[in-house]
């Protein structure tokens, strides 16, 4: 059972609907998912409401594995730390992400994608 | 701070905190798991849901239903999932030693790795022998 | 305007025995620019998760994620695979993981104030603080079966009951354990030195923690009501009497405290949880296999924890995602460090009482 909200935003909207959306005092940013579904990147944007609210947003785009996504951090500080674990982990190309914070450079690549397989 | 001081002073003079070399573990701690054969009914549930897969069924040459269990006590995590999975109380006891540490001499990697491969090869033997008996 | 100086800090570094790398360049002392790296250990847990282990055998596994708040990844995942699959699970369940989930808590803690009067310099306070931990080591021990693996939460609900005995050997136990917190809370208030040492140092104000959209302790320290306890009723802390503990100053003195005094919390919370555990089944039976995704945030030692499946009808799930405490610290921890002379930066660093195996997981 899904126990969060779900929006679908386009690629070019993405940055657009999270600037609307963003409020500092009102929403917890969580963190940005990725999920290898088969045939793209799946990405979500969580947020939290603070206070007693028990709500859970989610911005929720699907990409091509070669396809680069708009960075946010200039919206949200701290998402810089989420968007190069996507880049490490899932090897997104995000904007202005250097990428190496998570993984060394001797160790598998992208090691979250489907075709890389447990060794 | 003064307190802090006097609790120093105390502290020379008290016994060690630390609890003496051999102090009995509490009851019920989790440890290795004991296997007894006269009740097993080679299900293999255990083998399933071990986490750490610590627990492997080979196949005897014959073709007979009497598998033979392995355990590897290094690489057991104790977290008692097979004891609870094991449809015949009493076959599968979690004791409370833990595994002596492991030396070079025991080869604990190389032996596993033996008995893992040994896992995927006797089972085609024991179809086999299985098939055969069927035939007859 | 003075000479510049590169100063790293880590990957090994005396005052933080976990692997994080910062390189300082300072002026004069002061610091004027950070860059951060860690991930030195990463074990792609994660990936395992999603290959190899069938998500049965998953809470055992995340539970390796850290060390010191391992009860609570596993609770969390547990309660994540039971809101996908809408498994409901008895009352006495819950009870049972507020009870080991706020022991995790009270050791967790209390680690992480004796590591930090470590590196303030006082050995004496640390040996004390770890001294009483033991307490609560060894009532984790009886009930669990281990110190530090609890392996206690199973998808359904807990692996074993507090049986009378049990609870006989606790509750003295949590007597003692309450009353040693106390002298421990007063030592720290009054201490001369410890306020010397950590008033005003690395002030995160209200408006930093919501910008930099910080978590658990630290938030809380700056005076950011965020706590997933009070937040979503997955386990009935209302009932047993739970409040959030708020300090508004967001130096290293108020984040010590808000750790202090939630171990106070969670003692109270222990014992009413102890004396009024209901009556019945430990476990429900799960059976199917997970499809569909779910979130569950959660409150481990650190702050929130994130747990996010998705399994798609089969035994292993899709996707496993575990957003620790440390990772959504590290950005207002790399913030906190400017225009800071470098002599405050063990302290600063311990106060956020960092996890960085958990985050690179």
């Amino acid at each position: 059972m899904k126990n969060f909200e779900e929006i679908q935003v386009s690629l070019s909207e993405l940055r657009e609907a999270i600037k609307r959306f963003y409020k500092p005092e009102e929403w917890h940013f969580i963190t940005i998912n990725g999920t290898d579904v088969g045939d793209g990147i799946e990405i979500k944007y969580f947020f939290a409401a603070y206070g007693k609210s028990k709500k859970v947003k989610a911005f929720s785009l699907k990409i091509d594995y070669n396809q680069t996504i708009p960075s946010i951090r200039d919206i949200i500080p701290s998402a810089w730390i989420a968007e190069e674990e996507l880049k490490d982990l899932l090897g997104v190309n995000v904007e202005g992400t250097k990428g190496g914070i998570f993984l060394e450079p001797d160790s598998p690549q992208a090691p979250l994608r489907k075709e890389v397989k447990n060794g | 701070m003064f307190k802090m001081f006097l609790f120093s002073l105390k502290n020379l003079f008290s016994k060690p905190a630390t609890l003496p070399e051999g102090t009995e573990k509490p009851k019920q701690y989790r440890g290795l798991i004991k296997y007894y054969e006269e009740t097993c009914i080679y299900c293999k549930k255990c083998e399933m849901v071990c986490p750490p897969g610590a627990i492997i069924f080979t196949y005897p040459e014959d073709g007979s239903k009497r598998l033979i269990f392995h355990y590897n006590p290094y690489l057991c995590i104790y977290c008692g999932e097979c004891v609870r999975a094991c449809p015949k109380p009493g076959t599968l006891v979690q004791v409370e030693d833990t595994a002596p540490p492991a030396t070079a001499q025991d080869k604990p990697n190389d032996l596993w790795f033996e008995v893992e491969k040994e896992a995927v090869e006797s089972k085609k033997i024991w179809q086999e022998a299985r098939r055969k008996k069927r035939n007859k | 305007m003075g000479k510049k100086f590169v100063v790293p800090f880590g990957s090994q570094h005396i005052a933080i025995p976990e692997p994080i790398r910062f390189i300082f360049t300072t002026e004069n002392e002061i610091i004027k620019s950070v860059s951060v790296d860690f991930g030195y250990v990463h074990r792609g847990i994660e990936k395992a998760c999603m290959t190899r282990y069938k998500y049965t055998q998953v809470p055992y596994v995340v539970a390796r994620v850290c060390g010191l708040c391992a009860v609570s990844q596993a609770t969390a995942y547990c309660m994540a695979i039971e809101s996908l699959m809408d498994i409901e699970i008895p009352e006495r369940a819950k009870y049972l993981r507020i009870i080991v989930h706020e022991m995790d808590r009270i050791h967790s803690h209390l680690f992480a104030i004796a590591h930090l009067s470590e590196a303030a310099g006082y050995e004496n306070l640390f040996m004390r603080v770890m001294r009483d931990r033991e307490f609560v080591m060894e009532c984790l021990e009886i009930l669990t079966g281990n110190r530090i693996q609890a392996d206690y939460s199973t998808i359904g609900g807990v692996n074993r009951d507090l049986t009378k005995e049990v609870y006989e050997i606790l509750k003295p136990r949590l007597d003692e354990l309450e009353r040693r917190l106390y002298e421990l809370k007063e030592i720290f208030e009054r201490d001369y030195t410890l306020q010397k040492k950590w008033k005003g140092i690395g002030v995160i104000t209200l408006e930093m923690a919501q910008k930099y959209n910080a978590v658990g302790p630290v938030a809380r320290a700056s005076g950011l009501a965020t706590d997933c306890r009070v937040e979503f009723e997955y386990l009935p802390y209302k009932e047993l009497d739970y409040k959030m503990v708020l300090y508004q100053e967001g130096d290293v003195w108020a984040r010590n405290m808000v750790r202090l005094d939630e171990t106070l919390v969670s003692i109270r919370v222990l014992k009413n949880a102890i004396d009024n555990l209901p009556e019945g089944d430990i476990k429900v039976k799960v059976k199917g296999n997970p499809k569909g995704e779910a979130l569950i945030r959660w409150e481990a030692p650190r702050g929130e924890l994130l747990y996010y499946v998705k399994g798609n009808g089969k035994s292993v799930l899709e996707r496993l995602r575990i957003k620790t405490p440390t990772f959504s610290v590290i950005p207002v921890m790399k913030e906190l460090y400017y225009n800071q002379p470098y002599a405050f930066v063990p302290d600063i660093t311990i106060s956020f009482d960092p996890c960085l195996s958990c985050s690179a997981r």
